[in-house]
């Protein structure tokens, strides 16, 4: 039910090019609202679609946009690419006014895009589909060795913390000794 | 395709964790330091490592589904989780690493059993001393020989709390219980119905665990009364005796055990006081004898 635009990049995003649901047509009309992310590309998501992001259904109460208004003033994601956004617009659309399943085999299985799809789920509040995509985390590393496990979630050794926490406290050592002169000339 | 596991944000690499089963928790846990106390800090509760020695081999249990072997080669453990086994190694750890690191995201101190539940050379049970920490509980099952049950409790029991022997080894050998009742544990449990400890006055003067339990013991009321009258003059230092307990096959006539010794009744316990201040409760019941020593401070803290 949802409908995806290519290459918009105004603010006030073109008609999308495939109709909403109109079999089972609510008796009140579905008020609907538009996303984009950092391809620009604008997503039509009715509101019931959008109750599943808390962070999106939270601007929508406070805003109390109009259809028209919605339609100009896209929510920006900028920090979510494009086909992360699409995957979570998808998932929000077939779950619409229902509760997921505790294993949803409908759910994105992309491993590749998993990490993203993470950070995106976690910054729009989408908690069931974070929960599953933590499952699926988990799931990528069942019955691996530590070696394979270091491997695929890219885990550093012991020795490559110890230096990046050395190389963390040289920068921080920098940055005070930095602000110590400035703070010394400021007061000359 | 990797991810970088640690960019996801905290509360979902927890959750991630959550999502784990034990096998692939622990495996998790070897991969740095880092990894280590994320699983230790973690809400996951890692059931402590039982160990069991069987032939020459020790086997260490987490779960049903979950058990290491210890190679012969001392670096490296093989896991057995239901399909298949795999080998493990990290560089400079050696089995007893393993072992230290499983407690550790355990947060135990200890191995909560031992068990010896075959037939294992004698001399292995010296590397088996070299590999396993502290124990809590040492456990000689029915079918382990006379001559090995002896060197696994003698040299094992100093790993140990307590010692749980399912055998009789004395029987037919050239060994006497007292070289078990010296030993000093917490629990020392003689538990076989198959044949008869026998003992005497001696034996129970040299008894140097807190608790000392036999099953299917042989002693006399004339020696069990010897005993509390020596104990009644306090004149024999008994250092660290809680309690002992008989089964016996034959009854005992608790008017002999107690006989010219002067008590109070207590419910179904006999109350001998000391001069010292004190105290033996002695409960004499169809097939079972109890001695619970009670020194003044037991007796203030109930």
């Amino acid at each position: 039910m949802s409908s995806t635009e290519q290459g918009t990049s105004s603010a006030a995003p073109a008609e999308p090019t495939t109709a909403p649901e109109s079999a089972a047509a609510p008796e009140v009309p579905e008020s609907f609202y538009y996303v984009h992310g950092k391809d620009k590309v604008v997503h039509k998501v009715s509101a019931g679609a959008l109750q599943h992001s808390a962070l999106i259904h939270g601007m929508i109460s406070n805003l109390g946009y109009t259809e028209e208004q919605a339609k100009a003033n896209p929510f920006p994601f900028e920090n979510i690419d494009g086909d992360i956004l699409q995957m979570v617009v998808d998932w929000c659309n077939q779950h619409k006014g229902k509760p997921t399943p505790p294993e949803d085999t409908n759910l994105p299985k992309q491993k590749e895009k998993l990490f993203d799809l993470v950070l995106a789920v976690n910054y729009l509040e989408i908690k069931e589909l974070l929960t599953y995509c933590c499952k699926q985390v988990a799931m990528m590393v069942k019955g691996k060795s530590p070696e394979e496990i270091r491997e695929i979630w890219m885990i550093p050794t012991d020795a490559e913390d110890e230096a990046a926490e050395k190389e963390a406290k040289k920068r921080a050592g920098k940055e005070a000794a930095g602000e110590t002169a400035a703070a010394a000339g400021d007061a000359k | 395709m990797p991810i970088r596991i640690f960019s996801i944000p905290a509360a979902d690499f927890q959750y991630a964790l959550h999502c784990m089963d034990i096998g692939d928790l622990i495996a998790f846990s070897l991969c740095s330091n880092r990894t280590k106390n994320l699983v230790k800090s973690s809400s996951r509760k890692i059931d402590p490592i039982s160990a069991q020695i069987d032939e020459n081999t020790i086997l260490l249990k987490i779960e049903p589904n979950l058990q290491f072997l210890l190679r012969e080669d001392s670096f490296s453990i093989e896991l057995h989780r239901g399909n298949g086994i795999e080998i493990w190694r990290k560089p400079g750890f050696t089995q007893r690493d393993f072992i230290a690191h499983f407690l550790s995201i355990s947060r135990s101190s200890i191995i909560p059993e031992l068990r010896v539940s075959n037939v294992c050379s004698i001399p292995y049970l010296d590397i088996v001393k070299k590999i396993i920490p502290k124990c809590d509980t040492l456990y000689i099952s029915h079918n382990c020989s006379s001559e090995l049950t002896i060197a696994a409790v003698l040299k094992l029991g100093a790993l140990t709390r307590r010692v749980r022997v399912d055998n009789d080894p004395f029987n037919n050998t050239n060994h006497h219980i007292s070289e078990f009742l010296t030993l000093n544990l917490d629990y020392l449990h003689l538990s076989t119905f198959a044949s008869r400890f026998n003992l005497e006055l001696s034996d129970l003067l040299i008894a140097n665990s807190n608790n000392l339990s036999v099953d299917c013991a042989t002693i006399t009321e004339r020696e069990l009364n010897r005993f509390l009258k020596l104990w009644i003059k306090g004149n024999h230092t008994f250092y660290r005796l809680k309690m002992i307990e008989l089964f016996q096959w034959e009854p005992m006539k608790s008017e002999d055990v107690l006989k010219g010794i002067k008590f109070q009744i207590m419910d179904h316990k006999r109350r001998l006081t000391r001069a010292d201040g004190e105290e033996l409760l002695v409960t004499v019941g169809p097939g079972v004898v109890v001695f619970e020593f009670l020194s003044p401070q037991d007796l203030s803290i109930q």
